[in-house]
């Protein structure tokens, strides 16, 4: 199979495909355990913060939510000692440290318990307005012994969409579909206006990007009101690379359907999923695995190929089941972990030339800079049992002279340079789910 | 060779629940995203799950499970209306560690905050309203009060490590921000108001941490003598663990506590708490070191005078050695000396053995025409040698001969059954190499 790179032709950036949801686990004192180190070395854009109060390790039940930081709704949103931001400061602060941007997730983590609390509807939609723009002020201007963080995104709520309406047992909003409209509206309306140099979006959508989505976008838009949507964030689980991208086109299609021209689309979680009950624990091993980051690397090229994703965030690297970056208990790089990193590579180039593969298990993106550096990340990912190796020729126009290393990345290497080759054409082996960096020397 | 003569006429009391454990199965309420642990904890017969740190696991319920503040999270409520307690994510996960065969043992005290901020470990500003919250916690997993059950929960335990160095600055201490003399006056107001609403509960505490000054003070001030007194030990070899339970009996002894059951309620393999030394003690938790520091440890206390252990943690924690904290439906080595020692536990009668301890720990047990012995190789050195072991056995012999099957646990097997054979005589020999960190169940049958 053929992989051709024109490094002539620049196709535009490379855009962020290789953020995640949450920062670094910071270690303690005693019983240390961090991944700080290696998470900073994967110079990730983007962490947000969805979930981080499912995890001791960022403040758990304190940290992040707006239930955590404002605890009494009843009490005075503008008053500085009714907030405690205090464990939340820290895990933001370990987040900035790495080097990594903060994307605030502003609502509640997903409760999975029989009795909910932080995802009951709020009771005054523009009061809890009024307490996420404390916390901005808290973050960006100082407000309340803050900080000037210049957090850019901000996101209203996450899956609400997640559960019928009629559910009994609503994990993400207790309200209805139309509630949470209104809330929204009332939300991102008022956000926006106190802050329009910032990137006010959402809503997270799990999954329906039908009728649900439709009806969001009617009621921002109905009667000639333009409600803001910096950016529209959704989520997509799967094992097709191909679906991924669907569901991106159908969500593009329909922000620019209803005027959102300028409105980023951010698929801010996403990981292998093959089933959610039966096939779950399945899905687990698949997500720790060489496949895993496999799947995870296809992912982000697909994804920097298409134009109608700007941001990809990876669920989870946070110390849960879908981390397939770091081994849970040591905190140690696994496969997955190097997907990001050289993806990082590609971003550090900055600039995304014309790739194209002939095969659709195959995977490339090139890229270059100013100074002559170039890469090509290129993957082999299958969901299909027994698949064969392949022998993949890259053909490097406007490469210029000079060596190219080639990094592996499979069962037995972790990004280690496995040969050096000369000329403008590399031909190579891959096995199934697998992949490699070509690097100019 | 190592000879270890086992007479099975010289019993020498119960089998203790030596295989108890922190927390129970990870089995989530709604059934998608689902990984349940609850038949393998089911199969290992774990006889006590302590609830503590419960709030750590979100599996559990997180905030809203275990903790009084928990179940009572307002504490300026009053505390006799019904409407003033949050039952219903604690309720769910007792009724998980109920449905596993486990007993609950109920710890009356809030999470370990390593936070900067610090939330529920202040002593209660009314001692005795906590008691009484306390109280009709009790009532309502006893007594059905406030929609509630009748589980007959035996083991209620007053707070978890007060024993804090009181010269630390506030924000590094994790379980108690008051004085000694506080702790001292805030349990004898709870045991008092518990033990005098309960006298058929064990009332006790107060899960040391660490200080044998502190017990003695503490054994020192209790007004009413704990119906157990609990404490935790985490070390690399099972003699420093029963080091401490021997201190613990003398000190309970020397305060005249001989009644009090001594309760080992946290222990498990660290070699240090600090740098490489902290992440190897967690590798080693998970890999047949800590397996076989598992069962070396429980078949060692056994023979001490612990009344229980509980391991800690069985929870989805990065120390639990029994089950993958990613996967918990996959048990880890770590899971089977819990199952083996089960099968002793279910014997019942204890035996003695003549030669306990480095390199081999050894457990005996029997039951009329059954019986069994649990053996395993640990060693603190990795380079350790494997042991030739020769199992010398007296009365247990039948016309008809004796079965004897051998279950291995080691890299390869997880408890598999690995060899059978037929013993006639009354007296007979077992020729066993062992290498290190391996474990045997073997099992003794009369046709």
């Amino acid at each position: 199979m053929n992989v051709k790179v024109d490094f002539n032709n620049v196709s535009g950036k490379i855009k962020p495909m290789h953020c995640v949801n949450n920062g670094p686990v910071p270690g303690r004192p005693t019983q240390p355990r961090s991944n700080f180190d290696t998470y900073k070395a994967a110079r990730i854009p983007y962490a947000r913060n969805h979930d981080a109060s499912e995890w001791i390790d960022f403040g758990g039940e304190h940290v992040v939510d707006i239930y955590s930081i404002f605890p009494d709704f009843d009490a005075d949103p503008y008053d500085p000692a009714s907030y405690d931001f205090i464990c939340t400061d820290d895990y933001t602060k370990v987040i900035v440290d790495a080097g990594t941007e903060v994307f605030y997730r502003l609502g509640a983590r997903i409760e999975h318990e029989r009795k909910k609390y932080r995802t009951i509807m709020p009771k005054d939609f523009l009061k809890w307005a009024v307490i996420c723009e404390h916390v901005i002020l808290h973050y960006n201007e100082g407000w309340a012994d803050g900080f000037h963080y210049n957090i850019k995104y901000w996101e209203v709520w996450n899956e609400a969409d997640l559960d019928d309406d009629d559910s009994e047992h609503k994990r993400n909003w207790s309200g209805t579909a139309k509630d949470f409209y209104e809330f929204y509206e009332v939300a991102a309306t008022y956000l926006k206006e106190r802050f329009p140099h910032l990137m006010i979006g959402g809503p997270s959508i799990a999954n329906r990007v039908g009728k649900w989505y439709d009806d969001f976008l009617d009621h921002m838009t109905k009667d000639g009101k333009r409600v803001p949507i910096d950016f529209l964030s959704w989520h997509w689980y799967g094992a097709d690379v191909a679906k991924m991208i669907n569901r991106a086109h159908t969500v593009k299609e329909k922000l620019i359907k209803a005027g959102y021209t300028e409105a980023e689309s951010i698929l801010n979680e996403w990981n292998y999923v093959c089933g959610w009950r039966e096939k779950y624990v399945d899905s687990i091993r698949v997500i720790i695995s060489m496949k895993g980051a496999a799947f995870t690397t296809a992912c982000m090229l697909a994804a920097q190929n298409d134009e109608t994703i700007d941001m990809l965030m990876y669920y989870e690297a946070s110390p849960c089941t879908f981390n397939g970056m770091w081994n849970f208990y040591t905190m140690e790089p696994i496969k997955g972990y190097w997907s990001l990193y050289s993806f990082a590579d590609l971003y550090d180039l900055g600039t995304a030339v014309k790739t194209e593969s002939d095969d659709k298990d195959v995977y490339a993106v090139g890229a270059k800079d100013e100074n002559g550096n170039k890469a090509v990340l290129v993957c082999y990912y299958t969901d299909e049992q027994d698949r064969e190796e392949k022998t993949v020729t890259v053909d490097l126009e406007g490469y210029g002279s000079g060596e190219t290393d080639l990094y592996r990345v499979d069962d037995d290497h972790d990004y280690t340079v496995c040969e050096t080759h000369g000329g403008n054409r590399v031909t190579f082996k891959m096995k199934p789910n697998t992949f490699v960096m070509l690097k100019s020397k | 060779m190592l000879n270890i003569n086992i007479d099975f006429n010289k019993t020498v009391g119960k089998i203790k629940p030596m295989h108890a454990t922190n927390n129970g199965p990870a089995h989530k309420y709604f059934p998608e995203q689902r990984v349940s642990n609850m038949e393998s904890f089911r199969e290992a017969g774990i006889p006590y799950a302590r609830l503590h740190d419960c709030i750590e696991c979100i599996t559990y319920g997180g905030a809203h499970c275990g903790d009084i503040s928990a179940m009572f999270p307002d504490f300026d409520k009053d505390p006799y209306d019904p409407d003033s307690y949050d039952f219903r994510i604690t309720d769910e996960y007792v009724k998980v560690i109920i449905e596993s065969g486990a007993k609950p043992f109920f710890g009356l005290a809030p999470t370990i905050e390593h936070l900067p901020k610090k939330y529920e470990i202040f002593p209660p500003k009314d001692f005795h309203k906590w008691a009484v919250i306390c109280e009709h916690i009790i009532r309502h997993y006893n007594e059905g009060w406030n929609d509630g059950y009748q589980f007959n929960i035996e083991y209620w335990e007053i707070w978890n490590q007060p024993d804090e160095i009181e010269s630390r600055p506030q924000e590094l201490k994790v379980q108690w921000l008051g004085t000694k003399q506080q702790f001292f006056d805030f349990y004898n107001e709870a045991s008092t108001h518990l033990k005098g609403c309960f006298p058929n509960l064990k009332i006790g505490g107060p899960s040391i941490a660490w200080d044998m000054k502190w017990v003695r003070d503490f054994l020192a001030a209790v007004k009413i003598k704990p119906d157990f007194f609990s404490y935790h030990s985490y070390a690399s070899t099972p003699e420093k663990i029963i080091e401490r339970i021997k201190t613990i009996q003398n000190l309970l002894d020397e305060a005249d506590c001989g009644e009090t059951e001594n309760i080992l309620d946290e222990w498990n393999y660290v070699r240090s708490w600090f740098n490489e030394d902290w992440v190897y003690s967690l590798r080693k938790m998970k890999e047949m070191k800590g397996a076989s520091f598992y069962a070396s440890t429980m078949c060692l206390a056994q023979y001490s005078s612990a009344d229980m252990l509980m391991y800690y943690s069985a929870a989805p924690h990065i120390m639990n050695g029994m089950f993958r904290m990613d996967i918990m439906s996959d048990c880890l080595k770590g899971y089977y000396p819990f199952k083996m020692f089960n099968e002793l536990y279910k014997l019942g009668e204890c035996i003695e053995i003549n030669e306990n301890g480095s390199p081999i720990y050894s457990c005996a047990a029997k039951n009329g025409n059954e019986a069994a012995i649990m053996l395993s190789n640990y060693s603190e050195n990795d380079d350790a040698s494997a042991v030739e072991v020769k199992i010398n056995v007296d009365n247990f012999s039948s016309a008809e001969g004796v079965n004897v099957e051998y279950y291995l646990l080691n890299e390869t097997h997880d408890m598999k059954l690995s060899r059978v054979e037929k013993f006639t005589g009354d007296a007979y020999s077992i020729i066993l190499d062992v290498p290190l960190y391996s474990t045997y169940l073997i099992k003794f049958s009369k046709p």
